[in-house]
C-alpha cells in the first residue's frame, strides 16, 4: 500500500537519507528502526509529508503523494513522538477539532470520539483541558485523534511511550486486529522488545541507509544472535555500554581531595 | 439578513472556517495575559471598555451643543482636539493589541506540527490567521468608534457644512480611523516578517522580544507624550519640528481634514505622507506574510529543534552564595525569556520608562545647569516605586510550575537564604537600574552635593520600598502557583500608586528645602536609614521563623449548617426488640 | 545445653557469598562478605535434626560499618546441618544501615486511601523494582518517599531515621528523577544543571567538571547550550539523569526513566543502574516496561490498588506463581481489565 522508491535528502549539502526504499502491505505490521540521528525522523517527516525529498518518491496505493497531498493526508492517521497538541482544548474538543477538519460529520464525531474516550479510560477528564492531562493519557487522545477517521495507513512513532502495562496491552491487541482489518501499520519505536514481539517485518536504518529489512526471526537466525536487540547492536555498531556507565559512576564520584 | 450571512458563511471551505474559530480564540496570546482559555468573555470585556470609552465621548459631544463654543477659533480648536485625540487614541489602542497579539499572524511550530499531518492546505492556514487576527482589528475600531463616530461628525459636520457636512465628517472619521489602525497593525506585520526572513532565526526570537516591550513603551510613551495642537497657527509654529514630520498620528489627522475638506493647504504634505505611509505598510504587510507562508512554513518544519554552534556564557557573574547566585541568575533568566512576565513587567516599567523620557526632554530643551527642583525629585522617586512595585508583581506569576519539584527536593539551606536571595533579586533588578538612570539624567542639574545628596535619598527609599514590597513574600520568586481570585494586587496597586504621589508630591519639597543644609540633611538620612534597617530586621526575623511554600492553596471555607441531632429516645425496654 | 550464638550472616549484596556449612561434628564454620553497616537478622527456618537441639536460631549481630570484611566464625559443641534456610536481611533501628524502609505507609485523599498499609525495604547493593498499574499508587509512594507529599499514615525510614527528623541531610543524599520531564524550558541544559548544582551548594570547579563529564558520556555535551524547549524527551531524560546523579547520592529513586531514551542511551542506563547497585546505593526504579525490569531488577514490589501485593525476588516469584516471566506474573496480580475485548470494541468503534 505504501512504498517508499529510492528517497533522498539533505539538508544544507549534508545528505541526511539515501537511497531508503521499502514497502508495507496492507495488513502488514512493519517495525523501523535506527539510531538516533539515522535518518529515521526525516523518513517520517517525509512519508507525512511535512517534508520534501530531494529525489525519490512516496507511492501510496500506486499514486505519487505529492501530486494530491490533502488526499493523502485524509487516508493515514499518525501519532508522532513528540506529542504536540494545543493545550488549551480539552481532549474533547481536541477531538472535535480534527474531526472537522477531516470532513467528518458532527454527529458522527460526537458519537466515535466520545466513546473512544471512554474505552481508553478518558472520560471523566474530556472536559479538562489538555494541559492538565498527564504524559499517558496526552498519548490516549493523540491515538484517538489517528483513528478516528478509520484510516487505511497507520504511522506510530513511539506510541507506547507513556503508556502503563494495561494500556499497553491493550494497543499491542488494537493492532493487531487493526492488521488483521488490512490496514498498513508503520511502527517505529526504540522498544526492540515490543518490535520482535508484534511486527511481521523490522526495517533497521542507521546513518542514512537501510542495513536491513526482513522478519525478526529471519534476521536472527541469519546473524546467529540470539535476539533483535543484539542484532540491532552488531548492525549499528554500538558501543560497549558497560563501561559506557562504569565511566559515568567514576565521573559522578570526583572529589577533589 | 441573519439567514444570508449563514449562507454566505456556509459557502466558505470548512477548514477555513474550523480554523478561523480555532485562532479566534487565540489571537490574543494567552499566556502573556494568564487567561485561562475564557477568551471569549476577555474580548468581551475588552470591546465593553472601548464602548463606553467611546459612549464617554459621545456624551461629551452632545454636552458641547449645551455650551458650545462662541467662536469660529473655539469651534476649530475644539474639531481638531477631537480629531486628533481619536485619531492618538485609535492608535493606541491597535497598537496595545498589536503588543498583546504579538506574532499570533505567523505560524508557529506548534501549529506547523499539529496541522500539516492533518489534510488542510497551508493557504487556508494563512488565511484563517489572517481574518482571525483582522477581525479582533475590526471589532476594536467598531467599539471604540460606535458611538463617537457619528456623534462627533454630527456636531462638528452640522456645524461647518450642513448636513452633507456630516456625511463628508462621517466618511472621514471612519476612513481615518480605519486607515491609522491598518497602517500601524500592518507596518509592525511588515517589521516582524522581514526580521523573521531576514535574521537567523535565534536573533530574530531575540530581535522579536526587544521589539515588543518597545513597542509597548513607543505607543504609551508617545501617547502620553505628544502635544496636541489646536490652531493652525500652532501646526505653523510646530512644522519645522521633528514631531510633526515623524509621527504617524499627525498625518493620519491631517488626512482626516483632507478628507473633509478642512485642511489648511501648508500642511497638505502631511496628508500625503500619510496616504503613501498606508500604501507601504499595506502592501509590506501582504509582502511579508506571503513570503512568511512560503518560506517559513518549510523552514520551521526542516529545521531541527536545536541549532548547532550555540555558545553560552564562558563564565557568569556570582551574586554571593551559591544559593544566591543561583536563584538571581534563575530570576533574570525567566524575566528576560518568558513572553508572559517581560509583557507584564513592560506595562510598569513603561511608565517609569515615560517618566525618563519626560525628564529627559525637559533636561534637553531647558538650558543647563538646573537646580534640583520638585520636577526632578518627584519623577525619580515614582519611577523608583513602579519598578519595584512591577517587579513585585511580576514575582507571583509562575513560570513552568511543575518544574518547581527541583527547588522543593534540593531545599539544602534554611528558608531565610532563599528570602535573602530574592531580596538581592529585587534591589538588583529593580532599585539599581532605577538609581543609574537617575543618576545619569541628573547629570545636568547642579551643584554636585545636591545631586548626591539626592541620590543617597533615593537609594535608601529604594532600599525601603523593596522591603516593605516583600513583606510576607515567602516563597522564590516564579515557582509558587498562582491563585487569580486570591489577588487583588490590582486594586491595593492603584491605591497605593494614588498615596504614594500624594506622599511624594509632598515630600518633595520637603527634600529641597533640606538638600544644602548639612544638619537637616542628616537628620534626614538618619531617619531614613534607620527606617530602612528597621523594615530589613523586621523581614530578618520573620523570615526565621517562615516556611517556603510552592503552592497557593485556596483558604478553606467552614460553613457550619447548624444542624441538630436528635438521639433518639432510649427507654430500658427498647433495647429487647421483638 | 548451651546456646551458643553464631553470626551467620548472609548478604545478597553482590549475591557472591561464600558460605559453607561442612557437616562436621564440632565444628560449623563460614565466612561472608558482608557490606559495612548492616545489622541483620536472619531466622533459620528448620534444620535436620539429628538427636540434636537445633530449632530455631535467631541470630542478631551489628556490624561496625566499614569495608567488607571476612567473618570467621566457629562453633565446637554443635552439629548443624542445614537444608533451607532463608536469606532475608531486614534493617531495624540500629545504627548506619542504609536502607529505605517504609513501615505502614498510607497516603489519603480526602478520606479515599491512594496508597494503603504498604511496608517494604529497598536494600543497597540491589535494585529494587516497583510495578504496578496506573492508579496504584506508585507515584503517590515515590513522592512521598521524595518527600514531595505528606505521609497521612506511617513512615518512612532512611538510615533508620525517619526522614522527616532531618529533611535536609535526607535531600543531601537523594537523588530523584521524575516521572514526567518537568524542566525550565527557557533555560539551556548547562544553564539548568549549573543551576541544580548552585541550589545543593555543590563547589563550582568540581560540579562543573561532574556535569560536563556526565554530559559527554551520555553524548549531550555538543547541545548543553541550547534551550530546553528544543530537547527531544530522550535529551530531558538525560538532563535529568545527570542532575539527580551529580551530587553522588546514596538513594536513588527513579520513576520510569527509560521513557523515550533510545536503545544506545536505554542500555548505558541500564548498564547505570546496576554499577550504581553494585557500588553499594540504594536504587529504587518503577517501569512500565517490564522486560527492563526483568533484567535489571533482583527483587521487585508490586502494587495494585494502593496496596502491596508482591515484595519478592523475581526467581521466588516466578518459583512460587509457577509462572514464567514477569509479565505473566503481573498480569495474574494486577491486572484486572480484558484487553482484549477492549482492543476489539476500539476496532470495532473506527470502523463505525
Amino acid at each position: 500500500m505504501l512504498e517508499l522508491q529510492s528517497l533522498y535528502r539533505s539538508f544544507r549539502g549534508i545528505p541526511a537519507i539515501a537511497d531508503v526504499s521499502f514497502q508495507v502491505a496492507p495488513g502488514e505490521i512493519v517495525g523501523f528502526l535506527g539510531p538516533n540521528g539515522a535518518g529515521k525522523s526525516t523518513t517520517v517527516k517525509i512519508v507525512t509529508g511535512m517534508l520534501r525529498p530531494n529525489d525519490g518518491r512516496v507511492l501510496f496505493e500506486g499514486q505519487d503523494v505529492s501530486k494530491d497531498m490533502v488526499a493523502f493526508r485524509a487516508a493515514f492517521g499518525y501519532v508522532p513522538e513528540e506529542a504536540h497538541l494545543y493545550n488549551y482544548l480539552s481532549g474533547l474538543e481536541y477531538l472535535q477539532l480534527v474531526g472537522r477538519l477531516r470532513g467528518l460529520g458532527e454527529a458522527l464525531i460526537e458519537v466515535k470520539a466520545t466513546r473512544l474516550l471512554k474505552l481508553l479510560h478518558l472520560e471523566s477528564w474530556q472536559y479538562s483541558p489538555i494541559s492538565s492531562y498527564s504524559k499517558g493519557m496526552r498519548q490516549r487522545v493523540l491515538l484517538a485523534a489517528a483513528l478516528l477517521h478509520d484510516p487505511k495507513l497507520l504511522i506510530f512513532d513511539e506510541p507506547l511511550s507513556g503508556l502503563d502495562v494495561v494500556s499497553a496491552r491493550m494497543f499491542k491487541d488494537l493492532l493487531e486486529l487493526l492488521a488483521a482489518q488490512g490496514k498498513a501499520v508503520l511502527y517505529i519505536s526504540h522498544v526492540l522488545e515490543v518490535v520482535e514481539q508484534i511486527c511481521s517485518r523490522v526495517i533497521v536504518i542507521a546513518k542514512g541507509r537501510i542495513l536491513a529489512d526482513a522478519a525478526p526471526s529471519d534476521l536472527t537466525k541469519l546473524m546467529k544472535l540470539p535476539n533483535l536487540e543484539s542484532v540491532f547492536a552488531q548492525l549499528v555498531e554500538q558501543q560497549e555500554t558497560r563501561s559506557v556507565a562504569q565511566e559515568i559512576v567514576e565521573v559522578m564520584q570526583i572529589a577533589n581531595g | 439578513m441573519h439567514r444570508l450571512i449563514q449562507s454566505l458563511v456556509a459557502r466558505l471551505p470548512l477548514g477555513f472556517r474550523v480554523l478561523y474559530r480555532q485562532f479566534l480564540l487565540r489571537v490574543v496570546d494567552l499566556e502573556a495575559l494568564s487567561i485561562e482559555a475564557d477568551v471569549e468573555r476577555f474580548l468581551g470585556q475588552f470591546a465593553g471598555v472601548l464602548i463606553l470609552i467611546s459612549l464617554i465621548s459621545a456624551l461629551g459631544a452632545f454636552f458641547s451643543t449645551i455650551a458650545p463654543p462662541t467662536t469660529p477659533e473655539g469651534w476649530l480648536a475644539l474639531a481638531w482636539h477631537m480629531e486628533q485625540s481619536a485619531v492618538a487614541t485609535m492608535m493606541l489602542v491597535v497598537g496595545l493589541l498589536t503588543v498583546v497579539s504579538w506574532d499570533s499572524t505567523f505560524p508557529d511550530r506548534r501549529d506547523v506540527m499539529v496541522l500539516s499531518p492533518l489534510p488542510v492546505a497551508p493557504r487556508t492556514i494563512l488565511l484563517a490567521k489572517v481574518c482571525a487576527s483582522g477581525a479582533l482589528v475590526c471589532v476594536a475600531i467598531a467599539a471604540l468608534n460606535c458611538a463617537s463616530g457619528f456623534a462627533w461628525p454630527l456636531i462638528l459636520g452640522t456645524h461647518f457644512a450642513g448636513l452633507p457636512g456630516f456625511a463628508r465628517f462621517c466618511v472621514a472619521w471612519w476612513l481615518t480611523v480605519v486607515g491609522a489602525s491598518a497602517f500601524l497593525y500592518c507596518s509592525v506585520l511588515t517589521v516582524q516578517g522581514f526580521s523573521a526572513l531576514l535574521l537567523p532565526r535565534r536573533t530574530f526570537l531575540l530581535f522579536s522580544a526587544i521589539l515588543q516591550l518597545a513597542a509597548f513603551g513607543l505607543f504609551l510613551g508617545v501617547y502620553f507624550i505628544e502635544p496636541s495642537f489646536l490652531s493652525p497657527a500652532a501646526f505653523m509654529a510646530a512644522k519645522g519640528s521633528w514631531w510633526l514630520a515623524c509621527t504617524p498620528s499627525y498625518w493620519f489627522f491631517a488626512l482626516f481634514n483632507q478628507v473633509s475638506g478642512n485642511l489648511p493647504a501648508d500642511l497638505a504634505w502631511l496628508a500625503w505622507r500619510g496616504w503613501i505611509g498606508l500604501g507601504v505598510a499595506v502592501t509590506g504587510a501582504a509582502a511579508s506574510l506571503l513570503l512568511c507562508y512560503l518560506r517559513t512554513m518549510k523552514k520551521t518544519v526542516e529545521e531541527p529543534d536545536l541549532v548547532p554552534g550555540t555558545h553560552g556564557w564562558a563564565c557568569t557573574p556570582r551574586f554571593g552564595g551559591s544559593l544566591q547566585t543561583a536563584i538571581v541568575l534563575f530570576a533574570f533568566r525567566s524575566l528576560v525569556r518568558s513572553r508572559q512576565h517581560r509583557v507584564v513587567l513592560a506595562f510598569y516599567f513603561s511608565v517609569a520608562f515615560a517618566l525618563a523620557i519626560a525628564l529627559l526632554r525637559h533636561e534637553l530643551s531647558a538650558p543647563a545647569p538646573l537646580p534640583i527642583t520638585p520636577e526632578f525629585i518627584v519623577p525619580t522617586i515614582l519611577m523608583m516605586t513602579f519598578s519595584v512595585i512591577g517587579l513585585r508583581n511580576v514575582f507571583p506569576l509562575p513560570i513552568s510550575l511543575t518544574a518547581n519539584w527541583v527547588l522543593r527536593t534540593t531545599q539544602l539551606c534554611p528558608p531565610e537564604k532563599y528570602i535573602a536571595a530574592t531580596r538581592r533579586t529585587q534591589l538588583i533588578f529593580a532599585v539599581l537600574p532605577v538609581w543609574i538612570v537617575s543618576a545619569f539624567l541628573s547629570l545636568s542639574y547642579r551643584p554636585w552635593h545636591q545631586v548626591a545628596e539626592h541620590l543617597v535619598v533615593l537609594g535608601l527609599l529604594g532600599f525601603a520600598f523593596a522591603e516593605v514590597s516583600l513583606i510576607g513574600f515567602h516563597k522564590v520568586p516564579f515557582t509558587c502557583s498562582y491563585l487569580p481570585g486570591k489577588s487583588n494586587i490590582q486594586l491595593t496597586f492603584w491605591a497605593f500608586v494614588f498615596v504614594l504621589l500624594i506622599l511624594g508630591v509632598s515630600f518633595a519639597p520637603f527634600e529641597q528645602s533640606v538638600l544644602g543644609k548639612p544638619v537637616q540633611y542628616a537628620e534626614l538620612i538618619a531617619v531614613l536609614g534607620a527606617a530602612a534597617f528597621g523594615l530589613w530586621a523586621f523581614n530578618h526575623h520573620r523570615a526565621k521563623s517562615a516556611v517556603l511554600y510552592f503552592e497557593e492553596i485556596p483558604e478553606e471555607v467552614i460553613t457550619t449548617l447548624k444542624l441538630a441531632y436528635a438521639p433518639p429516645n432510649r427507654n430500658q425496654g427498647d433495647t429487647q426488640d421483638a | 545445653m548451651k546456646w551458643v550464638f553464631f553470626a551467620l550472616l548472609a548478604l545478597t549484596a553482590w549475591s557472591n557469598s561464600a558460605l559453607r556449612f561442612p557437616e562436621a561434628s564440632g565444628e560449623v564454620q563460614g565466612s561472608l562478605r558482608v557490606a559495612g553497616g548492616l545489622r541483620v537478622v536472619v531466622g533459620i527456618e528448620r534444620s535436620e535434626t539429628r538427636g540434636w537441639h537445633t530449632t530455631l536460631l535467631r541470630v542478631d549481630r551489628s556490624i561496625v560499618p566499614g569495608p567488607p570484611a571476612p567473618i570467621a566464625f566457629r562453633n565446637s559443641d554443635f552439629r548443624i546441618s542445614i537444608d533451607r534456610f532463608h536469606l532475608r536481611c531486614k534493617g531495624s533501628a540500629g545504627k548506619a544501615a542504609l536502607m529505605l524502609e517504609l513501615r505502614n505507609v498510607s497516603k489519603h485523599f480526602s478520606s479515599i486511601p491512594a496508597v494503603d498499609d504498604v511496608s517494604f525495604t529497598a536494600l543497597p547493593g540491589e535494585v529494587t523494582g516497583y510495578l504496578g498499574p496506573n492508579g496504584s499508587g506508585k507515584s503517590t509512594t515515590m513522592k512521598m518517599i521524595t518527600g514531595l507529599i505528606e505521609i497521612t499514615f506511617g513512615k518512612i525510614l532512611f538510615q533508620g531515621k525517619p526522614i522527616q527528623d532531618n529533611p535536609i541531610a535526607y535531600r543531601r543524599r537523594m537523588g530523584y528523577v521524575p516521572e514526567e520531564p518537568y524542566l525550565y524550558n527557557h533555560l539551556s541544559g548547562a544553564e539548568y544543571l549549573t543551576m541544580v548544582a548552585q541550589l545543593r551548594g555543590l563547589p563550582a570547579r568540581e560540579s562543573s567538571e561532574r556535569i560536563d563529564g556526565m554530559l559527554r558520556l551520555l553524548s549531550l555535551y555538543d547541545d548543553r547550550h541550547a534551550s530546553i524547549s528544543g530537547y527531544s524527551k530522550g535529551m530531558r531524560q538525560k538532563v535529568l539523569i545527570v542532575a539527580a546523579l551529580m551530587h553522588n547520592p546514596d538513594l536513588i529513586l527513579l520513576d520510569e526513566p527509560f521513557s523515550g531514551l533510545d536503545v544506545a542511551s536505554s542500555l548505558v542506563l541500564r548498564s547505570l543502574i546496576r554499577e550504581l547497585a553494585a557500588r553499594g546505593k540504594v536504587v529504587l526504579f518503577s517501569s512500565h516496561e517490564l522486560d527492563t525490569v526483568e533484567r535489571v531488577c533482583s527483587h521487585v514490589v508490586i502494587l495494585h490498588r494502593g496496596k502491596l501485593v508482591a515484595d519478592d525476588s523475581i526467581e521466588r516469584l516466578r518459583s512460587l506463581m509457577e509462572l514464567p516471566t514477569l509479565e505473566a506474573i503481573f498480569s495474574q496480580l494486577a491486572v484486572e481489565q480484558d484487553t482484549d475485548s477492549m482492543a476489539r470494541q476500539i476496532a470495532d468503534l473506527i470502523h463505525a
